[in-house]
């Protein structure tokens, strides 16, 4: 039997150097046939020499660990290796999967090679992730549902592009071809029109309350009724008041 | 006395005029009882439309002389009183169908309905805005005591936050071991790693009860923060600060400048295969004391989360320097992202 191949990933050189030398000694016929420093690195590294096992550490720049194990083809057994991430422990708990914490101890990584051993030895086992396993732990562990929603504003001014995060918005205001961003700091203009953004910012955030003026409802400071039977919005941090439309009344109905 | 008044809204217009209307009733009775004036009718016709006529005018009074000083207030809600009575005779006159002209002739009948107006009003009003000063002041005090907690509460989790960003376990443990896999292979470079880590924690941790610290000291923290992640990511991480001598005793908030370092790291740099360059500047011109974090990473994606981290540093701004401080988040050229902190050089 050929000897087992291992190839391990991990963007900061000192560790895997560590994990090397560890595992050197605790289990001497494991030939280390690659190191990669990023995600991309350790595919090529995976399919060019089809090693039994990767030791792939989850936050890599490229592709994560988790990225790496979802697009491997090959027999390859996978170990991870995480500083800290809760979600993901949880998750491997329960899957059955190998992983290291770093840094990692050695009684730790004396289990993990003697688990490895038997999994390898004698006839290799189809390693291959059989029922998606690491596919749904990925989605699972994306940091958070991806919303189509706008979180950025980019604004010109002058030479540069500004950034701003719609949760800073206190209002989107049209005026003539542009639209005005008001935020706590100051105003910028961008050339989406409230139409447009309506569509494309969180309806539950923000709120059209005119045909031209969409607030972000968590900047409001209260709203109360003019005279004249208006509804008037006073925004924190801000001097002005906004009117809503008779044609948006409703969302402040049960106010 | 100035008279402050909260927002005329419908409601409270009406709720005005409905306690006005009881007063009227309530002297209409009073006046037939002494036997003044016509039946119990002519009585509650004249004092509704006197009363809400005088309620109506020193409304709009207190309305337009809400800037004015307390003087021209006084006079301008006397004189309301007045106008307020006189029209309101006249309008009493016509809702009892006698002809208002008639007042030309019987002038102490006249006088007689417009002193009583004129008494009743001036009474009415006084109370009515005794009342307004005391709502207002209760509602005073007690605005102040929710800023008061509001912003005990606010300081109280900034500073739970800065601690949990001082201490952020994936970046305590990266850095742990890190230290003790050199341990083995490099001693040299354990040590002095070790050392940059003591001195981060001592002089972040340190200063988290304090309110402000100086940039010169903040400036040492990022130092020592960013050798750490020199070491983990090798050539992946080149960095340059440029302070001016003059701003390193400059008091400065801690932990505004670490988490736009982190940023630049963590969503930057560190997730770009090649890596690239953080530079830190800081300048003072006109009054504004500039501090730019440059990183030449991956910059702005589409889908990237604003970050609870910007978020928490403007919020740390507004508490320190209310409107005067600012964050702004710029695209760098030709990658990477630019954050600016401005604030007031002569920090009040």
């Amino acid at each position: 039997m050929a000897e087992p191949k291992a190839v391990i990933a991990d963007d900061e050189e000192q560790l895997r150097l560590y994990l090397k030398s560890k595992l050197v000694r605790l289990w001497p016929e494991l030939i280390i046939c690659g190191e990669a420093q990023n995600g991309l690195e350790a595919l090529e590294i995976i399919k060019k020499h089809q090693p039994d096992i990767a030791f792939l550490d989850i936050r890599m720049p490229g592709l994560s660990g988790l990225e790496v194990a979802t697009a491997i083809t090959t027999n390859c057994r996978v170990v991870f290796i995480t500083a800290y991430d809760q979600y993901a422990i949880e998750a491997f708990e329960n899957e059955a999967i190998d992983y290291l914490l770093k840094p990692v101890t050695d009684d730790r990584l004396a289990k993990t090679v003697k688990r490895l051993q038997k999994q390898i030895s004698p006839p290799p086992s189809s390693f291959l992730d059989p029922g998606g396993t690491f596919e749904r732990l990925l989605s699972a562990l994306k940091d958070k549902p991806v919303s189509d929603n706008l979180k950025w504003i980019k604004a010109r001014h002058g030479d540069s592009v500004r950034l701003i995060a719609v949760d800073e918005v206190c209002y989107f205001k049209a005026e003539d071809k542009y639209t005005l961003v008001k935020t706590r700091d100051g105003e910028s203009l961008i050339k989406k029109s409230i139409r447009q953004l309506s569509e494309e910012l969180d309806r539950d955030q923000f709120w059209r309350i005119h045909r031209g003026t969409i607030i972000n409802v968590s900047k409001i400071a209260k709203v109360h009724r003019s005279f004249g039977g208006k509804l008037l919005i006073q925004l924190e941090d801000l001097s002005e008041t906004l009117t809503v439309s008779r044609s948006y009344a409703h969302l402040f109905k049960q106010m | 006395m100035i008279i402050k008044l909260k927002p005329i809204t419908r409601q409270s217009v009406l709720r005005t005029l409905f306690i006005t209307s009881i007063f009227n009733t309530l002297i209409a009775i009073f006046l037939t009882i002494l036997e003044s004036g016509g039946g119990f009718l002519d009585n509650f016709i004249f004092s509704q439309s006197i009363g809400i006529s005088i309620c109506s005018c020193v409304m709009a009074a207190y309305h337009v002389s809400q800037k004015l000083k307390p003087v021209f207030q006084l006079i301008l809600v006397a004189a309301a009183v007045i106008v307020g009575s006189v029209v309101g005779a006249i309008l009493g006159a016509l809702l009892a169908g006698i002809n208002p002209l008639i007042f030309l002739q019987k002038h102490a009948y006249f006088i007689r309905i417009l002193l009583l107006g004129v008494m009743f009003g001036s009474i009415i009003t006084y109370i009515f805005t005794s009342w307004h000063r005391i709502e207002l002041s209760e509602a005073q005090i007690q605005e102040e005591r929710i800023k008061r907690l509001t912003s005990e509460k606010q300081v109280a989790e900034t500073s739970l936050k800065v601690l949990q960003a001082r201490i952020e376990p994936h970046f305590l443990f990266n850095t742990l071991s890190n230290i003790l896999s050199l341990m083995d292979t490099d001693q040299v470079k354990a040590k002095s790693m070790l050392g940059d880590f003591i001195q981060y924690l001592r002089k972040s941790i340190s200063k988290i009860r304090e309110e402000s610290t100086t940039l010169g000291q903040e400036i040492e923290m990022i130092r020592a923060y960013l050798n750490l992640f020199k070491v983990r990511m090798g050539n992946r991480l080149h960095y340059r600060i440029d302070l001016p001598k003059n701003l390193e005793d400059f008091p400065f908030p801690p932990m505004l400048i670490q988490p736009l370092v982190e940023n630049a790291i963590k969503h930057g740099l560190d997730s770009r295969v090649e890596g690239g360059e953080i530079l830190i500047r800081g300048e003072e011109k006109d009054g504004i004391v500039r501090l730019e974090v440059v990183d030449t990473g991956l910059g702005f994606k589409e889908d990237r989360e604003s970050g609870v981290g910007l978020a928490n540093v403007r919020d740390r701004l507004q508490l320190v320097y209310r409107d005067r401080g600012r964050l702004i988040i710029e695209e760098n050229q030709p990658h990477g992202l630019k954050a600016i902190l401005e604030v007031p050089y002569g920090r009040t």
